[in-house]
């Protein structure tokens, strides 16, 4: 076993020697949690099969059919499972630190249906792991990640301080396109532990809940063989899994799951809700947030990324260290980043550059807003939260640096979801992930918002064989494209 | 004098017999396209373009994706609508280079003079109506002057090839069918102009009937008068005007 204390064991693998300071990176979240079966014989059955492996004094080899991941069967053992999934490719570092991180993240969302959400009236949306959503202004981008958001929120409960820092009253979740009272939706979500599920909710405005939601097994023979559905919440009484129906005799808002205690859960809806509490969304991260001096972060950045300086600062934040090394690529003059204890528990950010011979420190006042946006960016992929939602992520980008943040993106161990504009963004996609990766949305002519895998429309297929994505995507009258959309589904809606 | 043609599909410049992305001679199925390309050329008192094996190629889509792929492949490297160049013309500058770069190294190695003919329908897949012709027209002389090469004639009927073949069979005298290029290219829409085309020909053995009937005169399609023939045949005889015989 090695824990962090191994460190400084030597570490081979094909003839490479990985470094100390790679150990730490890949050790991090990992190793501190007592894991049988050590990284090593994972890392090396990751990057090449047949490879021997050394820790210390010890070397294994790994049979192809133990290549590609473990599946966590409890909180001290893991076995192999069959291969599932592209291989992402990089430095064995990446490789290495995303299917570690990836192992730990089993839960994401495959798709999601929502009636009654502002513009979003009808929408089925099949989200794939790297999401980028595009569209004309209007067409309902920022809805939908506002949406996910609202989401998310259903399992932390308080969503009248979501609505009031967001600037809304109850009622303006509802659609103005039709006459319903209430919110519906359906999110579809995928374990990789567990069976998929299948969350069903309705959502009052009033009252601020849900007054009924389901949570069962997707899988019609699972969802027989085990007690199914695994929660159900109707006229004031709910089930959890085998256990017999109960009045609900507390009060919380959103889902009942943010009045339950975790300890309490199933462990597939543990995983789930903890998935969608940590679920990040960016979506307004302005550098005067970014700023701001703050005591807590409780594990988020908060609302604009508010608590960025306090969530660096947090012992469960990603390791400052490896963030500094990772900016340290778009920004060579970057020599530090650190977070200041001020009195009363307040947390102030610095960072420290070398320009000639001087090292100058600036504190977060200062920064500008580009760097403090990759700050809160790369702090995100760094973190273990599961879904990360960034809108117009090019935003205070400088061209230099957008290939590395796609690449980041695209292939980090978590569920990422993003809005753009930006041509340069889409054409650092290579055409498969493009294919998959890039959805267009579009309002119909009632108004509501629907979705399009952009690539496979024809005439987008057809440019791509000649010209990149982004170029593509470019060179297209987007506007005109809506109208012939709707014109040929003019059902919808 | 050397031919390089390019289309999308059997029905317009041809195809090759054996499945191949470039092929000359025999194993050149060509198609209505072709020949009329080379009733223009005939025209001008020269040889037809497939009069000698060893002197003509024809290059298939994909072999123009293909080397396009080499383009796309810098992807920091980005060219974007604006003054320069407008939106829903990337495709025929694409291709345009792609064929550019093909002629400019087939002149080098068979030290004589390329032109190099490259067809597709301006309402194609690739833009589905939407777009300029003349920015499509134009995008594809920019695309061969990108890579240096003055050999390039762009053939784009508008809104497709239906078009130009309906006047020349139908239109008495060959006149009046600008008309025909307002018509919509949507092959699914109530009068289609592939429909109407279709009604001209007969049933079986179409393709091969109308090519020969080019290829014999009987159907003097380089007298119809239409704005995108006309642009066709004008930069073609351009073309093999400033290039030296043989």
């Amino acid at each position: 076993m090695l824990s962090s204390t191994d460190r400084t064991k030597a570490i081979r693998f094909g003839g490479h020697r990985l470094r100390p300071e790679d150990i730490h990176a890949v050790t991090t979240s990992w190793l501190d949690e007592t894991i049988h079966d050590s990284p090593a014989i994972f890392c090396r059955a990751l990057v090449d099969p047949g490879l021997p492996i050394t820790v210390g004094t010890a070397t294994r080899i790994m049979t192809p059919a133990q290549i590609s991941g473990f599946r966590h069967t409890g909180p001290h053992r893991v076995r192999p499972r069959g291969l599932a999934g592209r291989q992402h490719t990089g430095d064995n570092w990446r490789i290495i630190g995303q299917r570690l991180e990836g192992w730990r993240l089993s839960v994401r969302i495959k798709s999601i249906e929502v009636i009654g959400f502002k513009s979003l009236v009808k929408l089925k949306l099949d989200l794939p792991k790297f999401c980028c959503l595009t569209g004309l202004n209007g067409s309902g981008k920022s809805t939908v990640l506002q949406f996910i958001d609202f989401a998310a929120q259903q399992v932390r409960g308080e969503i009248d301080s979501w609505l009031r820092l967001r600037g809304w009253k109850n009622r303006d979740v509802l659609s103005k396109l039709t006459s319903a009272r209430v919110v519906t939706f359906r999110i579809a979500l995928e374990q990789s532990n567990n069976h998929d599920l299948l969350w069903t909710a309705t959502f009052d405005p009033h009252s601020l809940m849900c007054v009924s939601e389901t949570i069962q097994p997707t899988d019609t023979t699972a969802a027989q063989a085990a007690d199914s559905p695994i929660l159900q919440v109707t006229n004031g009484r709910y089930r959890l899994s085998k256990r017999d129906e109960q009045a609900i005799e507390f009060k919380y808002q959103g889902s009942i799951l943010s009045g339950l205690l975790d300890n309490k859960l199933p462990s597939a809806l543990r995983e789930v809700k903890t998935f969608l509490r940590t679920t990040e969304s960016l979506d307004m991260l302005t550098p005067e947030r970014l700023r701001e001096r703050v005591r807590e972060a409780r594990g988020t950045l908060g609302i604009g990324g508010r608590n960025l300086s306090a969530f660096l600062a947090d012992a469960a934040a990603p390791n400052i260290a490896d963030l500094t090394k990772t900016l340290r690529r778009a920004y060579p003059q970057l020599i530090d980043i650190t977070v200041r204890s001020l009195r009363a528990g307040w947390k102030q950010l610095q960072v420290t550059e070398k320009f000639g011979e001087k090292a100058i420190s600036t504190e977060a006042q200062h920064i500008n807003d580009g760097t403090l946006r990759l700050l809160a960016i790369f702090a995100e992929l760094a973190s273990k939260h599961g879904f990360l939602v960034f809108d117009e992520i090019e935003n205070g980008i400088n061209p230099e640096l957008i290939e590395m943040v796609v690449k980041s993106l695209s292939t980090a161990p978590q569920q990422v979801l993003l809005t753009t504009h930006s041509p340069m963004i889409l054409n650092y996609l290579d055409d498969q992930q493009a294919k998959e990766s890039v959805i267009f949305l579009y309002r119909t002519r009632n108004g509501f918002t629907q979705a399009k895998r952009l690539f496979e429309i024809p005439s987008l297929s057809e440019k791509l064989k000649v010209m990149g994505p982004g170029e593509a995507f470019a060179d297209t009258d987007l506007q005109r494209l809506s109208e012939e959309i709707t014109a040929i589904h003019p059902g919808e809606g | 004098m050397y031919f390089l043609i390019s289309g999308e599909g059997p029905a317009d410049i041809g195809i090759c017999r054996n499945g191949h992305m470039v092929c000359y001679g025999e194993n050149f199925r060509k198609g209505p396209m072709a020949s009329v390309a080379d009733q223009i050329v005939r025209s001008k008192a020269m040889d037809s373009i497939f009069a000698n094996a060893s002197r003509f190629e024809f290059v298939a889509n994909q072999k123009l994706s293909a080397v396009a792929g080499g383009f796309k492949a810098v992807r920091k490297t980005i060219r974007l609508p604006g003054k320069k160049a407008k939106k829903e013309t990337r495709y025929f500058f694409n291709n345009a280079r792609a064929l550019a770069k093909l002629a400019k190294e087939k002149a080098q190695h068979s030290h004589a003079p390329v032109v190099a003919i490259l067809f597709r329908d301006a309402d194609g897949t690739a833009s589905a109506a939407r777009g300029q012709w003349a920015d499509k027209y134009q995008s594809m002389l920019d695309g061969f002057a990108e890579e240096n090469f003055s050999g390039g004639v762009p053939m784009v009927p508008k809104p497709k090839s239906e078009a130009w073949l309906i006047c020349a069979l139908k239109a008495a005298g060959h006149q009046n069918c600008a008309a025909l290029e307002n018509r919509s290219g949507n092959d699914h829409s109530p009068n289609a102009l592939k429909d109407e085309l279709a009604g001209l020909l007969p049933r079986n053995g179409a393709h091969d009937w109308l090519c020969a009937q080019i290829d014999q005169d009987q159907i003097l399609i380089n007298e119809i008068d239409m704005p995108s023939f006309n642009k066709f045949r004008t930069r073609l005889e351009e073309v093999l005007g400033s290039v030296p015989p043989g």
